[in-house]
């Protein structure tokens, strides 16, 4: 048949794998198994997790209280969630890591084997600390905290900028119960809909001297 | 090669690996599917209520089974235990800590009874209590009171609910202010229930349905701790917004629609009464400036073992410096304390005087009209005085002012001065037309019993008729 490159070449990867005959139904069972993995995709939030978004966070509502407290705490406007827990030298090194702990974390809340009280991996304290010092050298450069990291650490020569600026990010509380009822920014009605509706039914009858 | 339906078919074994690796593929991808819908539910029902909360559901209690830590320290607003250097949870008698006010209320339910205003789960029981609502009131009056007033507006009607007598409805609202008042039922997003607010945005041109989380923080106290009036005959609760949110803009809202709060009663002078402008006040000041909502110090976050909720027990901020000024200041608690007390001295100093011109100026007008001065030579002195009165009381109506907005008040309270000052000037003139060239006596204002017979009011009368009522009326409204 004549056609495109590619075109010829999908048609003959599908002439080699399916027989005469079973053509028809393999195209409809393919087309449910990529129409569930689209879906998939899409409830996760999949294309979410391409941007910098913060709210891409708390697709997972074992995040919202780590959402909450930082949404009211003094990065808010300053850093994403990103800015300062991933690796930010260059944008292989934060693709990676995002793929990497992203898909842990995508693994672990599937399989529900998150803790109660989720506490940063070596990996990621040293990126976080990477971060704070990343944004805030010049302040702390005439005291050479710029040489702390995560070795530094682990040989006594330092300590974690957070180990004493607990409230900057998202607080001490780490547990999952810490914000119980949490708000995610969802776009709720700002006004009672029951007082819309009598607003709007009061305006119809023709108020008294308003 | 040779296509794979032909190797399957030479291998059989093949063909069935095929299909069952196909199979365990679609399996893993149904139940990952099947996990993310099922999580993402869970995070939607995450709080599982154990009462349904109905749609206008008034009675507190009911949500405090969902909610105890939120309702408990709500409940805590009962407490008039937190005195601070001038305010508090108390009750405070105003009239008896300053009579001026009497004076300068003269001829307005003000100069009958006026308590600071305490805790939010007083209100019901504070409003029949006071002395302002013996004389005839209109249902608006309950407007901000309770968290029965969303149901009974919902049943009568807004127009018809503010049309009503005060008495009439006063058996329908029995609970204080409350969780409905501020939050939706089902998901405790934060939301209006009053329809003034809403359609003093309108009148504006602003939609509040666009407000940020954090502005809602603010807007549902905007609710009712804002400047408002009765509108017309139907008493329409209406904020005197259209031309803008400072004292001088509603003002001249006022002086144009030609609203008048009350006739003073020396100087018949045509007063108007402003009460709490808390919100306007506060958005002019820093700390609104740097994106703080009232919620951010009068509910600030409580930790109780690993939780962490906001304190529904609106007080003072003053009563929890660690929670509320700390967490951004990282003065001692003194110093802070000490910082708030120099800006509420201070501003009390300026409003002192302000207040010292503005008895002057109405005893000073009654002495021009029992000289025989004509309407004609007094309305420039009185417009004045209603000027200066307004903007002195805008600032004192706000309790939080010194704080809220210390440049702001004290900027009002200069103009006052200026326009109390320029009434006695006129005065002064009047009287000197009048054969009239010695000072006019001030009386003796020092204490509230004083003031209230020298404005011609029997406080001790007043009481007992209201005790009367509270034995027969109240008792009839049954619990």
């Amino acid at each position: 048949m004549a056609g495109a490159k590619r075109d010829v070449l999908l048609f003959r990867f599908f002439h080699f794998f399916v027989p005469p005959g079973w053509r028809l139904p393999v195209a409809v069972a393919a087309g449910v198994f990529f129409g569930i993995g689209l879906a998939v995709f899409h409830v996760s939030g999949g294309t979410s997790y391409l941007s910098a978004n913060s709210e891409a966070c708390i697709n997972c509502h074992l995040m919202s209280p780590q959402f909450a407290r930082w949404s009211h705490a003094s990065h808010r406007d300053r850093a994403t969630c990103i800015e300062c827990h991933l690796p930010q030298q260059n944008a292989a090194a934060t693709w990676m890591e995002k793929a990497n702990s992203g898909l842990r974390h995508m693994l672990v809340y599937t399989l529900r084997r998150e803790p109660f009280v989720i506490r940063a991996r070596q990996a990621s304290s040293d990126n976080i600390q990477a971060n704070c010092v990343r944004c805030h050298k010049a302040r702390i450069d005439t005291t050479h905290l710029v040489t702390v990291d995560g070795d530094a650490v682990r040989h006594g020569d330092g300590r974690y900028c957070w180990q004493c600026h607990q409230a900057v990010g998202h607080g001490k509380l780490n547990s999952l119960a810490s914000a119980p009822v949490s708000l995610l920014p969802a776009d709720y009605p700002r006004v009672a809909p029951w007082l819309t509706e009598l607003l709007v039914r009061e305006n119809q009858a023709g108020k008294v001297d308003r | 090669m040779k296509p794979v339906w032909q190797i399957v078919g030479e291998r059989p074994w093949l063909g069935w690996l095929l299909f069952l690796g196909t199979v365990a593929a679609v399996f893993a991808v149904g139940v990952l599917s099947a996990s993310l819908i099922e999580r993402k539910r869970e995070g939607r029902l995450a709080f599982q209520q154990s009462v349904e909360i109905g749609d206008l559901e008034s009675d507190s209690s009911v949500w405090g089974r969902n909610y105890p830590r939120e309702f408990e320290t709500w409940q805590k607003t009962l407490d008039g235990s937190f005195e601070s250097k001038h305010m508090g949870s108390r009750a405070i008698d105003v009239l008896a800590l300053d009579p001026r006010w009497v004076v300068l209320w003269a001829g307005y339910a003000f100069s009958r009874d006026y308590n600071q205003a305490r805790g939010h789960m007083h209100a019901v029981e504070d409003v029949r209590k006071t002395l302002r609502t013996g004389v005839p009131q209109p249902g608006t009056c309950w407007s901000c009171k309770s968290s029965d007033v969303p149901r009974v507006m919902n049943e009568m009607g807004v127009a018809n609910f503010y049309k009503a007598k005060w008495e009439e409805l006063g058996p329908k609202i029995k609970n204080p202010i409350g969780c409905l008042d501020c939050h939706d039922p089902k998901t405790q997003d934060l939301r209006i229930s009053r329809p003034a607010l809403v359609e003093a945005f309108q009148e504006r041109g602003e939609d509040i349905g666009k407000a940020r989380h954090q502005e809602m923080r603010s807007l549902v106290c905007a609710q009712c701790h804002v400047e408002y009036y009765f509108k017309g005959e139907g008493k329409y609760l209406t904020f005197p917004w259209k031309k803008g949110f400072a004292a001088e803009d509603m003002e001249a809202y006022y002086d144009e629609v030609g609203h008048t709060d009350f006739v003073h009663a020396l100087s018949k002078a045509p007063m108007l009464k402003p009460q709490h402008p808390d919100w306007e006040l506060f958005q002019t000041g820093i700390h609104a400036q740097r994106g703080l909502a009232c919620a951010d110090c009068h509910m600030p976050y409580e930790v109780e073992g690993g939780m962490k909720f906001s304190s529904h027990h609106v007080v003072s901020p003053l009563a929890n410096i660690g929670q509320t000024c700390a967490v951004c200041h990282r003065e001692s608690e003194d110093t802070l304390r000490q910082n708030v007390y120099e800006r509420q001295d201070k501003l009390r100093e300026m409003l002192s005087r302000a207040q010292d011109a503005l008895v002057a100026a109405h005893i000073e007008a009654k002495a021009a009209w029992d000289a025989g001065a004509t309407e004609a030579e007094m309305t420039p002195a009185l417009t004045a005085i209603r000027h200066a009165q307004w903007r002195a009381d805008f600032v004192a109506a706000s309790g939080g002012a010194a704080f809220h907005a210390p440049v702001e008040s004290a900027r009002l309270v200069t103009s006052s001065l200026d326009k109390a000052a320029e009434a006695r000037l006129l005065l002064a003139r009047i009287l000197a037309a009048h054969h009239v060239t010695q000072p006019v006596p001030l009386p003796d204002l020092s204490t509230k019993e004083k003031a209230q017979t020298f404005i011609g009011f029997d406080f001790a009368a007043e009481r007992a008729k209201k005790e009367e009522w509270t034995k027969t009326v109240l008792e009839s409204w049954g619990k």
